[in-house]
C-alpha cells in the first residue's frame, strides 16, 4: 500500500515536472520581436514596405503557432515549427532592412544622377533661348519659354533642398520635372530655328 | 484494534481525497483563467501601434499616439508580471482584457488616420480637378485667352506644381501632393488676380459706352456714305467689315502680345484704340497683303504727350507707328507688336473690299461685334 502510494505521488510529481518543461521558446520570441521593432523605421517603411509586411506576417503566423501549441496538453506540445517560423521572421526582418538600405542608396543615386546633370541642361536651355530667333512672330513664344525656364530653375532649387533633407523620391520627381521643362525649351528653340531655315530655303 | 483500523482507514481516505480536494480548489480558482499567453495579440498590438505612428497624417495625432503607446506599454508590463508568476496559477485574463482594450484604441486611431488620408485624397482630387478645368479652358469668361495669360509666370508655375502633385500622388505621397496642389492653387489665384486687374478696363461702364458710341457712329457713316468701313473689337478678336449700315463680314483676328493694355508708346506690343484711316494699301509686304493705318493721329499724339507729362512713360519714349492690318495670322494667338493680323485667305478677301482712306475704328469691345459673330 505504501509502495503504491509512493508510486502514485512519484508519477504525479514527474507529470508536473514534464508539464513545466514543454514551454514556449520565449527567448526566440523576444529576439524576433526586438529584430522586427528595430526595422520598423521610416526608411524601411518608405523603401521596403512589402518586405517589412512579409516579416510582420511571418511573426504573426509564428506566434499564432506558439499560442496554438500553448493550448495543447503539456506532453503533446511541440514548438519546433514555431521556432522555425520565428527564425524565418527574423531573417525576413533582416532582409527588409538590407533591401531598404539598398533601395535608399539606389533612390539617392538616381536623384543624384538627375540633379547632377540638371545645371548643364538648364545652362543649355538658357544658351538656346539666347540664340532663339527673335522676330515679331516668336517674341510671345520666347516670353513663354523664359517663364518655363524660370519655373525649371525654381524646381531645381526645390529638388536640391529635398535632396539635402534625404527626401530622395521628392528630389527625383522635381529633378525630372525640371529636366523635362528645360529639354522642352531646347526642343522648341530647335524647332523654331528649323522652321525659319525652311522658310528661308523656300524663298 | 478497531480504533487503530478506523484511524488507518480515515488516514488513507484523507490521503486519497486530499489531491482531489486540491484539484477541486485549483479547478474552481483557475477554471476561468486564461493560462495561454496571448502572443499573437501582443504582436498584433505591436504592429497596429507601429502603423499608427507612421501612417499618413500621423504627425497630427501625436497626442493620441503618445497616449496609445503609454497604454500599450502598461498592457505589456502586465504581461511580463503574469509571466513571472508560477505556471500553476498563472492567469493572463487581466492582461488579455488590457491588450484587447489597447488593440481597440489602436484600431480606432488607425481608422481616424485612414479617415484623414481619405479626406486628404479627396481634397487633392477636388483641387486638381478644379485646376485642370481652369487650365483646360481656352477662354476666359467666354473671351479668348491673351498670350499675356498663356505665357504668364504664375500660370506656368501652377501647371508645373500640378504636374508634380500628380507624380507625388501616384507615388503615394499624399501629404506632399496636397501641399503642391495648394501651392498650385495659390499660383492660379495670383494669376487670376493679375488677369482680372489687366482686364478690368473692359468692364468699365463709361469706356464701354464710349466704344459702343464709336461703333454706332461708324455704322451710320457706312449707311450715309454707302461705303465700307472696318471695326476692330479687341476683346472679341474680330475684324468686322461694315457696309450700308450692316455687318457685311466678320474675321477672327490676332492682335499685339499686350493687346489688353491701353497703348501708351511704340514698343509696348499693344494694339491702339481710336479712329483711323487706311493710309496705304500694300500688295506685298513682309506678312503678305497689308493695309497701313494713319497711327499716330493728333488724338494719339495728345494722349502720348499727356502720358509723358504725367510720368506714366519716360521722356525718351517714342510714340511708334507703322500700324497695319496684315496677313500671316492664326499661326499663333496675339503675336504682333500691335498690328492686327488675319489669316492670308481672309486678309485677301478684306483687302479686295478695302480702299485707301477707308475708316478703321478700333475699340476695346462693343455690342455690335458680339452680335455679329459667326458671319
Amino acid at each position: 500500500m505504501k509502495n503504491r502510494l509512493m508510486l502514485f505521488f512519484l508519477t504525479l510529481g514527474c507529470a508536473l515536472l514534464f508539464a513545466g518543461c514543454a514551454s514556449a521558446p520565449t527567448a526566440e520570441i523576444d529576439a524576433t520581436k526586438a529584430a522586427l521593432a528595430a526595422v520598423r523605421t521610416d526608411d524601411v517603411q518608405n523603401y521596403a514596405p512589402e518586405s517589412l509586411k512579409a516579416a510582420e506576417d511571418e511573426l504573426s503566423k509564428a506566434l499564432a503557432e506558439v499560442q496554438s501549441q500553448d493550448g495543447k496538453f503539456a506532453l503533446s506540445r511541440d514548438y519546433k515549427q514555431a521556432s522555425a517560423m520565428l527564425k524565418s521572421a527574423k531573417d525576413l526582418a533582416e532582409k527588409a532592412r538590407n533591401e531598404a538600405q539598398a533601395n535608399k542608396i539606389k533612390a539617392k543615386a538616381d536623384a543624384d544622377a538627375v540633379l547632377t546633370a540638371l545645371p548643364q541642361i538648364v545652362d543649355e536651355a538658357k544658351k538656346a533661348l539666347a540664340k532663339a530667333p527673335k522676330g515679331k512672330d516668336t517674341r510671345a513664344d520666347l516670353e513663354a519659354m523664359q517663364n518655363d525656364l524660370k519655373t525649371a530653375e525654381e524646381t531645381v532649387a526645390e529638388a536640391n533642398q529635398a535632396m539635402s533633407q534625404e527626401r530622395y523620391k521628392d528630389a527625383l520627381i522635381k529633378g525630372n520635372s525640371a529636366r523635362q521643362k528645360a529639354s522642352a525649351v531646347i526642343e522648341q528653340v530647335k524647332q523654331a530655328q528649323e522652321k525659319i531655315k525652311g522658310r528661308r530655303q523656300s524663298r | 484494534m478497531a480504533v487503530a483500523h478506523k484511524s488507518r482507514v480515515i488516514s488513507a481516505a484523507a490521503i486519497l481525497l486530499a489531491p482531489l480536494a486540491i484539484a477541486a480548489v485549483y479547478s474552481a480558482r483557475m477554471g476561468t483563467a486564461v493560462s495561454t499567453r496571448p502572443w499573437h495579440l501582443e504582436a498584433y498590438l505591436d504592429s497596429r501601434v507601429a502603423e499608427c505612428r507612421r501612417g499618413p497624417g500621423a504627425g497630427s495625432f501625436d497626442k493620441e499616439y503618445a497616449l496609445l503607446a503609454g497604454h500599450a506599454a502598461e498592457a505589456k508590463r502586465s504581461l511580463l508580471e503574469a509571466d513571472r508568476q508560477c505556471w500553476l496559477w498563472r492567469d493572463y485574463t487581466d492582461c488579455l482584457s488590457r491588450l484587447l482594450s489597447v488593440c481597440l484604441d489602436a484600431q480606432l486611431l488607425a481608422l481616424e488616420l485612414a479617415q484623414r488620408q481619405l479626406e486628404q485624397e479627396t481634397k487633392l482630387a477636388v483641387i486638381l480637378a478644379s485646376l485642370h478645368r481652369e487650365l483646360g479652358t481656352n477662354n476666359r469668361n467666354g473671351k479668348i485667352w491673351s498670350r499675356f495669360e498663356l505665357r504668364n509666370l504664375e500660370r506656368t508655375r501652377a501647371r508645373n506644381l500640378i504636374q508634380q502633385a500628380e507624380c507625388l500622388a501616384s507615388n503615394g505621397e499624399v501629404e506632399s501632393a496636397l501641399d503642391h496642389a495648394f501651392r498650385a492653387s495659390n499660383s492660379w489665384q495670383r494669376f487670376s488676380d493679375q488677369s482680372d486687374r489687366a482686364f478690368a478696363r473692359f468692364e468699365d461702364g463709361s469706356l464701354r459706352r464710349m466704344w459702343d458710341q464709336e461703333a454706332i457712329e461708324l455704322l451710320h457713316w457706312t449707311r450715309q456714305s454707302g461705303r465700307r468701313a472696318i471695326l476692330i473689337d479687341k476683346l472679341e478678336h474680330r475684324c468686322v467689315l461694315l457696309f450700308r449700315g450692316q455687318v457685311e463680314k466678320s474675321y477672327p483676328a490676332d492682335l499685339g502680345r499686350n493687346w489688353h493694355r491701353r497703348k501708351t508708346q511704340g514698343n509696348d506690343a499693344s494694339t491702339p484704340e481710336g479712329r483711323y484711316r487706311i493710309r496705304r494699301m500694300i500688295p506685298s509686304g513682309r506678312y503678305g497683303l497689308a493695309m497701313q493705318l494713319d497711327y499716330p493721329t493728333s488724338a494719339d499724339r495728345a494722349r502720348f504727350r499727356a502720358f509723358v507729362r504725367e510720368g506714366a512713360i519716360s521722356r525718351g519714349s517714342r510714340i511708334g507707328g507703322n500700324l497695319e492690318i496684315h496677313g500671316r495670322g492664326r499661326l499663333y494667338s496675339d503675336w504682333t507688336d500691335g498690328c492686327v493680323s488675319l489669316e492670308d485667305d481672309e486678309m485677301r478677301d478684306l483687302y479686295s473690299r478695302s480702299y485707301s482712306g477707308m475708316p478703321v475704328t478700333i475699340v476695346g469691345t462693343c455690342r455690335l461685334t458680339s452680335s455679329s459673330q459667326g458671319r
